[in-house]
């Protein structure tokens, strides 16, 4: 089946430099797609290949089934909102919104009416009259949303569009995202380094890696199913051992690594290869310490309270450490530096990861 | 703040003396009743008179800024383009060249400029006059305007132009309607600064014109020649008093743009 947008086999080299490496990707209508990554991983060259600013090397993007990798980006109907918001300085909020109807040679009436609109849905109906220079980060922010939702495009693409605004503005301004994707059932393409963003945001998440996408899923699938190290450990924290290789015990496989000094449990699925060595990864909100019992042994190097949670680093006897967390419950810890614990967790928290 | 010291205050009195004073003598010497250009005879308009109406000055305060106005409208032009294709275009053959050619005329020396400009327009059998000044002062004053625009261009965000394609404007129409509009303090400071420089022009001015074609300071030189007249004062002080209208107009328009930028 054709994806709404499909990239297929896109590639961007500069000179020798490969920016973007031959990826392919199927976005359907009405997600909340994220391109995440670590700077310089080609998200935005990708994006703005997307909206027309780039010209691949090689390979096509599809709109709708029609290519337009050729298009320009003025006749493409994607708009971008760029990570500087790129507002016009010397026009005024409503100029500013005003303009791409403009060069659609709307009506006067109807780029009024679609202006007060967005303005009223975007609360920016009081500052139509201002210089960008006059208004706040996060109002600059709504204009430039405003003046690319304005055109009802079929692609809205995303530029780091909350890199600039303060930690609680942005937790707030995601939530604000996602209600109004909903609400326009518009397509939404995010470019962010923000691990929390993407999860928080997006139907499903690409991760990307110098020029490839290594995963693509929704944010449970990413965080609790990665496909390699990378991701697990790009998304949120994880600990990783180097195990051998997996031995079938019923439903469960056994793998024995002498970096966590024990046998490690996993449950059976049939995508495990039994001939191949593996890394196992486990969550450290899903590992369990006791005072007593079995598991990993080893002691409590360090002790983090940060309110919601506690996070204890413990010294595996192997030499290895491994992170684990319990929620914040309103009670003291009966752990503390120093103590000797046992760690384990259930055969279902673990990862078994080839690459 | 503290209040400034005997010395502070002795060292920018001396700093303005130093700057202003052979102005202010000129200028003051410009409605000396004198004949003597350093015998003060009582104040008087009388060589602003003279001056109006010396068909040969009024003649060359004509060329001059005739030239100076044709000159400095295409090197703001041509400096624009230049200063785009420098900035926007990052990599293409013959940048350094371009660059190290529109820098040149700032380090080269003056005659060396008149010399090579003359054997050109002699070479190519062109007729000397005010067309070869306006050309040769086009040239020079090209690397100022350029500077100048070359700095303001580097400080806006390229993304602007990228939104206004964005929004269906296409690529030359998105230059001319959000990154002109914000250039407009810098154009008209080339500009400005280009006419002056035009205006003020000796050395390649003489070189490049012909019969006929005399620009103001060519005449005031030659006049210079038989003694300094409270005449060649009253015109200095007529200029200055262009040239300081000039310089007023293009810092109102800087900082009135800058105003408007950062109202909060």
């Amino acid at each position: 089946m054709q994806s709404y947008i499909s990239i297929e086999n896109l590639a961007k080299s500069y000179g020798v430099v490969s920016a973007v490496n031959n990826i392919s990707l199927g976005i359907e209508k009405g997600e909340f797609f994220s391109l995440l990554g670590p700077s310089g991983c080609g998200k935005s060259t990708l994006l703005r290949m997307i909206a027309g600013f780039e010209t691949p090397t090689s390979g096509a993007i599809k709109l709708e089934g029609a290519d337009v990798t050729d298009v320009p980006a003025h006749r493409r109907p994607t708009n971008m909102m760029f990570q500087s918001y790129a507002l016009f300085p010397h026009l005024t909020v409503g100029r500013n919104i005003a303009f791409g109807l403009q060069q659609d040679g709307l009506a006067k009436s109807e780029i009024k009416k679609r202006i007060d609109e967005v303005a009223e849905k975007l609360q920016l109906a009081a500052m139509l009259d201002r210089k960008p220079a006059q208004l706040s980060g996060g109002q600059r922010q709504r204009v430039a949303l405003a003046r690319a939702l304005v055109k009802r495009p079929k692609v809205l693409l995303l530029d780091e569009p909350l890199g600039a605004l303060d930690k609680n503005l942005r937790t707030e301004t995601q939530l604000e995202l996602v209600r109004l994707q909903r609400e326009l059932s518009l397509t939404f393409i995010i470019v962010t380094h923000d691990q929390h963003e993407a999860m928080t945001v997006s139907t499903r998440i690409a991760i990307m890696k110098q020029g490839q996408v290594l995963q693509v899923g929704t944010p449970s699938e990413v965080y609790e199913t990665p496909q390699s190290r990378y991701v697990a450990k790009f998304l949120g924290e994880t600990n990783v051992f180097a195990g051998g290789r997996a031995q079938r015990n019923g439903d469960e496989l056994q793998i024995e690594s002498d970096e966590a000094g024990g046998r490690l449990h996993a449950a059976f699925t049939d995508r495990v290869a039994l001939d191949a060595p593996y890394w196992v990864s486990v969550r450290p909100e899903r590992v369990e310490l006791a005072t007593s019992g079995s598991g990993l042994e080893g002691t409590v190097e360090q002790l983090t309270y940060t309110g919601v949670e506690r996070h204890y680093r413990v010294r595996l006897k192997s030499g290895a450490t491994l992170d684990a967390r319990r929620v914040n419950h309103g009670t003291e810890s009966d752990l503390g530096v120093g103590d000797r614990v046992f760690a384990s967790w259930s055969p279902q928290a673990s990862r078994l990861l080839a690459e | 703040m503290t209040k400034p010291s005997w010395f502070n205050r002795l060292s920018i009195l001396f700093g303005f003396a130093f700057l202003y004073l052979p102005i202010v003598v000129l200028v003051i010497y410009s409605f000396n009743g004198s004949k003597l250009v350093t015998v003060w005879g009582g104040f008087s308009t009388q060589w602003y008179a003279t001056v109006l109406s010396n068909p040969s000055i009024i003649e060359g305060a004509k060329v001059s800024f005739l030239v100076a106005a044709v000159s400095a409208t295409a090197a703001t032009i041509l400096g624009t383009l230049a200063a785009v294709v420098m900035v926007r275009l990052r990599r293409f053959r013959g940048r350094a060249l371009l660059n190290g050619m529109l820098l040149a005329p700032m380090v080269m020396p003056e005659v060396v400029m008149a010399v090579s400009m003359l054997l050109m327009f002699v070479t190519l059998g062109i007729d000397r006059g005010p067309l070869t000044i306006t050309l040769a002062h086009t040239t020079f004053t090209l690397c100022f305007a350029t500077v100048v625009l070359q700095s303001r261009l580097v400080e806006l965000d390229p993304s602007l132009e990228e939104a206004a394609r964005d929004l269906g404007c296409p690529p030359p129409k998105a230059f001319v309607s959000v990154a002109l509009p914000n250039m407009v303090p810098a154009i008209v400071s080339a500009w400005l600064l280009s006419f002056t420089l035009s205006l003020d022009d000796l050395v390649i001015s003489s070189f490049t014109t012909g019969p006929g074609a005399s620009t103001l300071p060519m005449k005031i030189y030659s006049q210079i020649k038989f003694g300094v007249t409270p005449e060649i004062n009253a015109i200095s002080t007529i200029i200055l008093g262009i040239v300081v209208l000039g310089l007023v107009a293009a810092q109102l328009v800087s900082r009135r743009s800058e105003q408007k930028a950062s109202v909060a």
